[in-house]
């Protein structure tokens, strides 16, 4: 599950791993949330990714992962709705707690790659190469290859970048 | 085959646009505002950079829209359109006019619920209200359905035997928002499976009149020859889904998962795909699930035989049909057993209404209260509301 703010590509982020996943032989399926979009108001999308056909078109509530574009967006009813051993991936500057010592965290300091690469807009795309590395489900190359042809080539260092700065969070609780 | 097609990730909506647009159609016409989708601004843009050299018209309401689809297809055009919701129900009179008129059009229905209360949600509200116009109306289960069905469309509704209006139904945003890998054949190969036939059509030299008055004398021989016409449609699906080429997306009537089940699930859309889930993951070896994909006109004989070992039948329909004995789906399967001479105890699920989307949870619930609900008090009907104030009513 991914969620940012209207206008943060949120849904194309879940787009693009759906692709990535289709790209290295998986079955997958990307949704939004669906109803009107608001900029700058919470929105979701969600991905599936299985080695088998996928059916279901239930509304996703638990989560295996959740990437989670910034700190105040992740509130208790997140961090429930995520599976026991699940992950979070989140964008924020600082290391926070969990209350759940069950999933692991990755940060990853989205907003100062963002600064440094001069690509403000484009939060979804490092929010993705971090999950890339965090969880291992798609290769970050074939992420890379979506990027650069949807968004040019100056976008790859975006993801690159992500990918190499995410940390794991040692959890104590 | 596989080496015909290859896969990409498509919304429901772009697999349409795909679709048309590899079906090479010379017309569309469509009223490019709410409530439309992304389809026919995938096929403007198809149109404007020349991919599809065709008449793109757009139009200030849905009831121009189609008119204009069926003043082209009178041409011998291959003729295109798609809505939603509201704007379905603003073309209601046109279809009428459609179907009488033996227009050969195709149109894509990214079926949302109707106003009022407003609500741009998902359900099959719209399409029932126009369900007894003569259109084909084919429900398709997830974007490969939808693209497979669209292409599959146009031989049907060309057929020479046919030539009727097809709507190609999807459920709005579960289907026509979602994006699923789907495999795609190549244009070429699209093209030869179908060819122009000939049919009666407007010519300058040879002048022929369209839409005649037909006064008590002739209307009613007029309507009961559409009726057999459109029965006929039915026999030539196996026709014309045997030639097409790759064999995996072949419309059928309907098609069966978990066969050795005693309680039979009927349903329709995509929600069939959350009932396949459910009986896969979950051991449910007690249900089948029917996935029914031509609605009209119903295929009575074929659901017969796929219920002849069945103890019960759910039916999930996606609509109400207030004051009446049943809900759409429900009402067709009820008639359709008792004119089989068939007794079985029938449950009418209700389900979805204005996008409350079943969760695996409540599909749960639905089959774990089914089985008591079918044998309660000996009762040949019961009637569920699934997810209705959050539960099963």
């Amino acid at each position: 599950m991914f969620l940012g703010r209207g206008g943060q590509g949120v849904v194309t982020a879940g787009r693009i791993v759906a692709e990535a996943a289709l790209r290295a032989g998986l079955f997958s399926q990307s949704f939004p949330e669906f109803g009107p979009e608001r900029s700058g108001a919470p929105v979701r999308s969600y991905v599936r990714i299985s080695d088998e056909p996928i059916y279901t078109r239930a509304p996703m509530e638990n989560f295996d992962v959740a990437v989670v574009f910034e700190e105040r967006l992740l509130d208790s009813a997140i961090m429930e709705s995520v599976r026991s051993g699940g992950i979070i991936v989140l964008g924020s500057e600082s290391t926070p707690e969990l209350p759940r010592g069950d999933i692991k965290l990755f940060v990853i300091g989205a907003r100062r790659i963002l600064e440094e690469l001069r690509k403000p807009r484009s939060l979804n795309l490092a929010m993705i190469g971090a999950l890339c590395s965090a969880t291992k489900l798609i290769p970050l190359q074939h992420v890379e290859d979506i990027v650069v042809r949807r968004f040019g080539e100056e976008n790859r260092e975006v993801v690159r970048r992500a990918a190499q700065l995410v940390v794991s969070v040692e959890q104590t609780a | 085959m596989y080496s015909l097609t290859s896969s990409r990730l498509m919304t429901g909506n772009e697999a349409v646009a795909y679709a048309v647009k590899q079906a090479d159609v010379d017309f569309i016409s469509a009223y490019p505002i709410t409530p439309q989708t992304i389809i026919v601004e995938r096929l403007s843009e198809y149109v404007s950079s020349g991919e599809v050299d065709a008449e793109f018209v757009p139009v200030e309401s849905e009831h121009s829209a189609l008119s204009a689809c069926i003043g082209a297809s009178l041409t011998g055009a291959r003729v295109f359109t798609s809505t939603s919701s509201q704007g379905l129900a603003l073309m209601h009179e046109v279809m009428y006019i459609a179907s009488g008129l033996r227009c050969p059009i195709v149109m894509a229905v990214a079926n949302r619920a109707l106003s009022a209360p407003l609500n741009i949600h998902g359900d099959h509200s719209d399409i029932m209200g126009s369900r007894d116009s003569g259109w084909v109306l084919i429900f398709a289960e997830n974007p490969q359905e939808v693209y497979d069905y669209i292409i599959q469309a146009f031989r049907l509704a060309e057929h020479p035997e046919v030539l009727l209006p097809v709507a190609v139904n999807l459920d709005g945003f579960t289907v026509s928002h979602s994006s699923e890998p789907v495999a795609v054949l190549e244009d070429a190969v699209v093209r030869s499976y179908l060819p122009r036939n000939p049919r009666p059509r407007l010519e300058y030299e040879e002048p022929s009149s369209f839409g005649v008055f037909a006064l008590p004398s002739h209307y009613f021989e007029f309507k009961v020859e559409q009726e057999r016409v459109l029965r006929r449609a039915g026999e030539l699906v196996e026709e014309i889904s045997r030639a097409y080429p790759n064999s995996h997306g072949r419309l059928v009537k309907l098609s069966k998962f978990n066969e050795d089940g005693r309680i039979a699930v009927i349903c329709m859309g995509g929600t069939t795909g959350t009932v396949r889930h459910a009986l896969k993951h979950h051991g449910l070896e007690d249900f089948s699930l029917i996935s029914l994909k031509l609605f009209s006109p119903f295929p009575g004989k074929e659901l017969l035989e796929a219920l002849s070992e069945a103890e019960g039948v759910v039916v999930m329909d996606r609509a109400t049909s207030p004051g009446a004995a049943l809900p759409p789906l429900a009402s067709n399967v009820a008639a359709t057993l008792y004119e089989g001479g068939v007794s079985l105890p029938l449950l009418s699920v209700v389900y979805g209404l204005g996008g409350r989307e079943p969760t695996l949870k409540m599909v749960l619930e639905m089959l774990d209260k089914a089985e008591e609900r079918l044998r309660a008090r000996g009762r040949a009907v019961s009637r569920m509301y699934l997810g209705y104030g959050g539960g099963v009513a």
